[in-house]
């Protein structure tokens, strides 16, 4: 017993965090900013083939944690071969789409979402819906409010972020934890969890 | 007959010789069971025989050669292998070693037999013919799987590049033909020569311009300074004679436009799907009503080409866009590739090849071969691809050629040669998928910085089967820092593998391929020595520069007191506090190792 409380103060909580979404969204470089907050975001990064890894020490209201983050490629050839072990043990999935991209948002709801129903047990995991590269204003093709939609849908959290600004990267991240953690609470305290509405509103504020 | 049975030592299958065959009147035939029917060709003895009358000539020279067949394998050769001449593994140990060409029962004769197998000008390599096979057999393979070019011509346009990559034999041919032979004109006068043109033609219309000169991107070799040094060992003479055709073909017509048409497209939209020049001469296989999805791909190709090597200076030269119209050469060169092959189309890591195969071929020195490094990349990547294909289809994912099928052999490797490497991977928890599909699928081009994957790359297209180089080099590459490999836990390993520490490459080949001999040798006496997997592990030594489980290191085997005392020590630490991880494991393959060391450790 107290072995177990040693480990949890000396040992902050290991969270398996998959990114999922199509290729060229920006999900090495929002794992890049998050792991290098500053340094400058460089353009050498090559696509990701099968599956790359980092972590990262995340101080969260709910107390450090370990975020081991499973960097996908968004082919769908290597997703087919890769996606059993995407999910294994997985706490959350940040889904992330490029708001210049209609076709990024389109396959999330078509493809991804479909992809994690499949493989995972999807009420289990933390999801969070990313919008990434938010600086690109003027070329912006998926609005907030569509994205708001599908969120209700599929009873998610929304947040645009930037990996070139650096804007809402960590917090991202942190809110996947905050949503983890509250589900844990809910759960432990036997309440089912809110509908996925009240949630986002509630998150969102 | 039953004594004489009695002392065949066993296995040899040898049989007691016959009594010469009765001579029946007016006709000199042997036995009906002399003929081993199961043989091929010979069912024609008898016939000779009858012509030739001389019975007993015949037969004792059959049990000449049968006595021959009946011989042990010869397995312990491996001290008079010749090394490799700069090291590299062309020739693996299954060619020309001595160790299948061993004379098998029935095999010899098969051979003897059917002299039409072999190919008629080049080698008699089992791994050219199964290349050729297997590029005949599969339609869409080809270079150019148009319906308007005679299957004979799609045959002669997949094929031809790839013999200029694989043989010497037709690399040496090549060189014989002196280079003014195809400049004279009559580069026609070969069918496989029409046929390289022919595709090269069809190729130059679909790249939507009107000669190769107007678009390939002639190198300023002032620049060459100013890239990353790199040592490139660009053999020249390897670019086949049939890549040069082109050149001389529109040598006269492809002068005047370049200046014109590259100023006249912007540089990344270089390749145009939908462009209308080409609309009328599009061949049917490719409908202009698909735009829709040549659009989709174009963009698919196109956000994995603007990241190709995106440290490298050669694709981010600023002067005179010359970047990014190499970053549209290989765009170009992804684009049709993918419309060509629908069946396999375009997957990440293809991006990585070819930008490696076009960056060693665009910075030729000489001008005349630089100028055509994009339809010489492109061939090269069709030919390597011919073999690799198997490895980005979704398909075939489970086949023994596919994705899972080739990690599962190199995993199989792994656990042969280094378990106890294995088995701390599986325990970390780490999947091989995580770090070989990523050395599958670019053919090792990430892990290394870009001179020593030019070196690698050397040695792979050298080597005559470059799934089985592929395999030696990865296992070998785990093996290499199985020490650090084994003190780290699942990030720490999975860091080392995914970011693999610069190696020694000229070790790393070395080893491999002494990897590869000594899995040849004892895979041989397993099958054919009839003894166990232990037992071949246990009675052939490992060669010295092998890096493996067994107490040798970085290529250099230590002194055998240290041998003895490493393994000593190993031993300890294992039945002190890995003895229950063993246990668990409960391989046999672990078994077999740990008895090898205990073996070591007595000595």
């Amino acid at each position: 017993m107290s072995n177990r409380a040693t480990a949890s103060t000396t040992k902050p909580p290991l969270y398996k965090v998959v990114m999922l979404g199509d290729s060229g969204v920006g999900k090495t470089s929002l794992v890049a900013r998050l792991t290098n907050p500053n340094a400058p975001l460089n353009h050498d990064i090559s696509a990701t083939m099968g599956i790359e890894f980092d972590t990262q020490m995340l101080d969260t209201p709910h107390g450090k944690v370990k975020a081991q983050i499973w960097d996908t490629a968004g082919q769908e050839r290597f997703a087919r071969v890769l996606l059993p072990t995407y999910f294994r043990k997985a706490k959350g999935v940040i889904l992330v789409y490029d708001v210049t991209s209609a076709k990024s948002f389109d396959s999330l709801g078509e493809r991804w979402m479909a992809q994690l129903h499949d493989h995972a047990n999807s009420d289990e995991l933390a999801k969070l819906l990313v919008g990434n590269k938010c600086d690109l204003e003027d070329s912006r093709e998926v609005t907030k409010e569509k994205a708001e939609m599908f969120c209700n849908e599929h009873g998610m959290e929304h947040l645009e972020t930037s990996a070139k600004s650096g804007a809402n990267v960590l917090k991202a991240f942190e809110r996947l934890i905050t949503i983890r953690a509250r589900r844990r609470a809910w759960r432990s305290g036997g309440a089912s969890p809110p509908r996925a509405g009240a949630l986002g509103a509630g998150a969102t504020r | 007959a039953a004594a004489v049975r009695l002392r065949v030592p066993p296995g040899t299958r040898h049989r007691p010789p016959r009594p010469p065959p009765p001579l029946v009147e007016g006709r000199a035939g042997p036995p009906p069971g002399v003929v081993d029917a199961g043989v091929g060709g010979r069912a024609q003895v008898p016939r000779r025989r009858r012509s030739f009358g001389r019975q007993p000539v015949r037969w004792r020279r059959r049990g000449r050669r049968r006595r021959q067949v009946v011989q042990a394998p010869r397995l312990a050769r491996p001290a008079g292998l010749p090394p490799a001449a700069d090291g590299d593994l062309g020739r693996g140990p299954r060619e020309g070693q001595g160790f299948v060409r061993e004379p098998r029962r029935g095999v010899l004769q098969l051979d003897v037999s059917r002299p039409a197998r072999r190919r008629p000008g080049g080698g008699d390599r089992r791994g050219m013919q199964q290349e050729w096979i297997r590029g005949d057999l599969d339609g869409d393979g080809g270079v150019f799987g148009t319906p308007k070019g005679a299957g004979g011509a799609n045959k002669g346009g997949a094929m031809s590049p790839m013999c200029a990559m694989n043989t010497p034999r037709t690399r040496a041919r090549r060189q014989a033909v002196p280079r003014a032979d195809s400049a004279s004109g009559d580069g026609g006068n070969s069918p496989g020569e029409a046929r390289v043109r022919e595709a090269m033609d069809e190729l130059d219309r679909r790249l939507s311009i009107g000669s190769p000169g107007a678009v390939d991107v002639v190198e300023d070799h002032d620049d060459e300074e100013e890239m990353i040094d790199v040592s490139i060992t660009n053999d020249r003479e390897g670019n086949d004679a049939n890549f040069r055709i082109d050149d001389d073909d529109d040598g006269g017509g492809g002068e005047d436009p370049p200046s014109g048409v590259v100023g006249g497209i912007p540089p990344p939209p270089l390749c145009k799907p939908d462009g209308n020049r080409v609309r009328n001469d599009r061949p049917p296989s490719c409908p202009d009503t698909d735009e829709e999805e040549n659009l989709l791909l174009l963009d698919e190709v196109r956000k994995d080409v603007i990241r190709t090597h995106p440290d490298l200076r050669f694709f981010l030269e600023p002067a005179d866009n010359l970047g990014q119209k190499r970053y549209a050469a290989l765009e170009r060169i992804l684009f049709v590739w993918a419309k060509l092959n629908k069946g396999v189309r375009y997957v990440q890591g293809m991006n990585e090849i070819v930008g490696t195969l076009y960056f060693v071929l665009a910075q030729d020195s000489d001008e005349s071969w630089s100028r055509h490094a994009e339809a010489d990349t492109y061939f090269l990547f069709n030919a390597l691809m011919v073999e690799i294909r198997d490895v980005f289809m979704a398909e075939l994912d489970e086949a023994d050629t596919g994705i899972h099928g080739r990690i599962s052999n190199m995993i199989t490797l792994l656990s042969l040669h280094d378990p106890e490497v294995r088995c701390h991977l599986d325990e970390v928890g780490i999947d091989p998928s995580f770090y070989s599909v990523r050395w599958l699928t670019t053919l090792l081009s990430r892990e290394f910085l870009l001179p020593d994957t030019v070196r690698l790359w050397d040695s792979m297209f050298a080597s005559t089967h470059k799934d089985n180089f592929l395999r030696y080099v990865s296992v070998t590459m785990v093996m290499v820092i199985r020490d650090r490999l084994l003190a780290g836990d699942f990030s720490a390993c999975l860091r080392l593998l995914q970011a693999y520490p610069p190696p020694d490459l000229d070790m790393l080949l070395e080893s491999s391929r002494a990897l590869w001999i000594y899995e040849s040798q004892v895979t041989l006496a397993c099958h054919k020595g009839g003894i166990s997997l232990g037992h071949a592990l246990r009675s052939i030594p490992p060669p010295p520069s092998i890096v493996m489980a067994y107490g040798l290191h970085a290529g250099r085997a230590p002194p055998v007191s240290r041998q003895v005392r490493e393994a000593g020590e190993r031993l300890g630490r294992s039945s002190a506090a890995g003895a229950s991880s063993v246990a668990s494991a409960g391989r046999s393959m672990l078994g077999s190792a740990m008895s090898f060391l205990r073996g070591n450790s007595r000595e």
